[in-house]
């Protein structure tokens, strides 16, 4: 069975996880940028999944995790540990968004996304399709650079096993 | 005591009261005309307030405010003097816009951008108000809400949520009055209890009381009050303690105090309007030139509807459960670090 050489899935990959990456280090910078100014009243009122914690705090603890994964995106070698990494913060978004949807169905958005649309013209609804574009990007991307990269190991164990 | 003396004694505090009421009259030109001082008043003092969200986190906010007080209407100005957590907000304006709806004016540092408000007025379709605001209603306008002493379910003046003050929660309550056949008669006491469950028996949801009463224009009033409100189960020690200091009650009010003006850029949340079972549905909107939508405009609106139907789905909705949310969270940060701590000692 040919497939795709496993050089060129690490190349692909490469290149996808930094722009992963980038996208994180781009999301979790505008939401710092936006914590102070105008719109920091709207930072100390609850959580509303996590009422425990301020707005602040998840969002803070998210720009924190943002830049985590997105610095092992660049220092992490392995193919499909990077691909798990992004696949764990996408399932940590993910588990927001459906908490969210599920206790407050009519709310647009995912609070964790901070309140930066509120500086620039864009409307909520506008920045909830773009980070949820971003999210689907990550998930999709990640899981085809896992399957690819299975694949390709595959091929080249039955390749082996053939010779 | 000789009668001579004590008929000059009169006569020198009639003539003083007199000159007192000359003085009042004087001082106060630009007063309503049609309020005399019995029939108004103006109270100033301090509110101390200290929340416990949990064993490490307390937070102290000090305030100084102004009570409005006539007949049938009241206004209570809080400004924030000391403040762990004041997101922004100077001023705070709480008063009514009807007999039976209530407002919240909160205003904010202002910001030079047109788009951002400057203030933010909620109406509610209470005539109490709510937040820390509660114990100064409570030690003046209280008794007009609450009429004699007594005991019974209320809608509690100490709501443990917003939702909870928006959909007019009621509550069992004993409150005593120190002064009941007095022009403004004054709550001495008031505590309720949450809804009956073995969780919270015997536990009180809030609690207010007067420690020590003041004379003024002809009556008593409270001079130190201090309350408690908690949240929460047994379990919980999040709550907010209150310290009333009624530091001066003058007679009169400034003309023009009552009218209701929302300065521009104003976000309103208007929540007066409310679907059967005391469902809010709250109709937001930026008021950039001032002034507020009246309720016909709002029902009228389309997107009045599409907001009604939310609100119902939110209403029904399932109640936030922090177990599942929590245990969620649990699973997906110790089952990765699981896997990598197992991978690393293999």
């Amino acid at each position: 069975m040919k497939f795709i050489s496993e050089s060129k899935i690490a190349c692909w990959g490469n290149w996808y996880f930094k722009t992963v990456g980038v996208l994180l280090f781009f999301a979790g910078a505008i939401k710092v940028m936006f914590l102070s100014g105008d719109y920091t009243r709207y930072l100390h009122s609850p959580d509303p999944l996590f009422r425990e914690f301020s707005e602040l705090f998840v969002i803070l603890a998210v720009v924190a995790l943002e830049v985590a994964v997105a610095t092992s995106l660049f220092l992490v070698r392995s193919i499909s540990g990077r691909a798990l990494l992004t696949l764990w913060l996408s399932s940590l978004s993910v588990a927001y968004r459906v908490g969210i949807w599920y206790y407050y169905p009519t709310r647009i958005g995912c609070c964790c996304v901070g309140f930066f649309w509120k500086g620039i013209s864009l409307s909520e609804q506008t920045v909830d399709r773009i980070t949820f574009s971003i999210l689907m990007f990550m998930i999709a991307g990640s899981f085809l650079v896992l399957i690819l990269n299975y694949l390709s190991r595959k091929s080249n164990v039955e390749k082996i096993q053939t010779k | 005591m000789n009668y001579p003396y004590y008929f000059s004694l009169h006569l020198l505090i009639v003539s003083l009261l007199a000159g007192g009421a000359f003085c009042v009259s004087a001082q106060n030109a630009s007063l309503q005309s049609a309020n005399s001082p019995l029939q108004t008043y103006t109270a100033t003092g301090s509110l101390v307030t200290i929340g416990s969200l949990g064993p490490e986190l307390t937070l102290t906010n000090v305030y100084g405010f102004t009570l409005y007080r006539t007949r049938d209407n009241w206004k209570i100005r809080m400004k924030t003097e000391e403040s762990s957590y004041t997101g922004g907000l100077t001023l705070s304006e709480y008063g009514l816009i009807s007999p039976t709806n209530s407002y919240q004016l909160n205003a904010y540092e202002p910001s030079d951008k047109e788009s951002v408000n400057d203030y933010s007025l909620y109406l509610y379709s209470q005539k109490n108000p709510n937040g820390h605001v509660v114990p100064i209603w409570l030690a003046f306008i209280g008794g007009s809400y609450l009429d004699r002493s007594g005991k019974g379910d209320i809608k509690t003046p100490f709501p443990p949520e917003t939702k909870l003050y928006e959909q007019h929660l009621t509550l069992p309550a004993e409150w005593k009055f120190h002064s009941p056949d007095a022009p403004y008669p004054m709550v001495a006491s008031y505590v309720d209890y949450p809804a009956e469950s073995k969780e919270t028996k015997n536990q009180t949801n809030a609690c207010y009381e007067v420690q020590s009463w003041t004379n003024a224009l002809g009556q008593s009033f409270p001079k130190i009050g201090k309350a408690s409100q908690y949240f929460g189960s047994l379990e919980d020690s999040s709550f907010t303690q209150f310290e009333l200091t009624v530091e001066s009650i003058e007679p009169g009010v400034p003309e023009n105090i009552f009218q209701f003006a929302p300065p521009a850029k104003t976000q309103v949340y208007d929540n007066r309007i409310t679907l059967e079972n005391n469902i809010p549905v709250l109709y937001d909107y930026f008021s950039k030139t001032g002034g507020i939508q009246s309720i016909d405009a709002v029902i009228s609106d389309s997107r009045f509807n599409d907001l009604a139907a939310n609100a119902k789905a939110e209403a029904n909705a399932p109640k936030r459960d922090p177990r599942w949310i929590y245990g969620i969270l649990f699973v997906l940060f110790a089952v990765p670090l699981t896997l990598v701590v197992r991978k690393f000692f293999k």
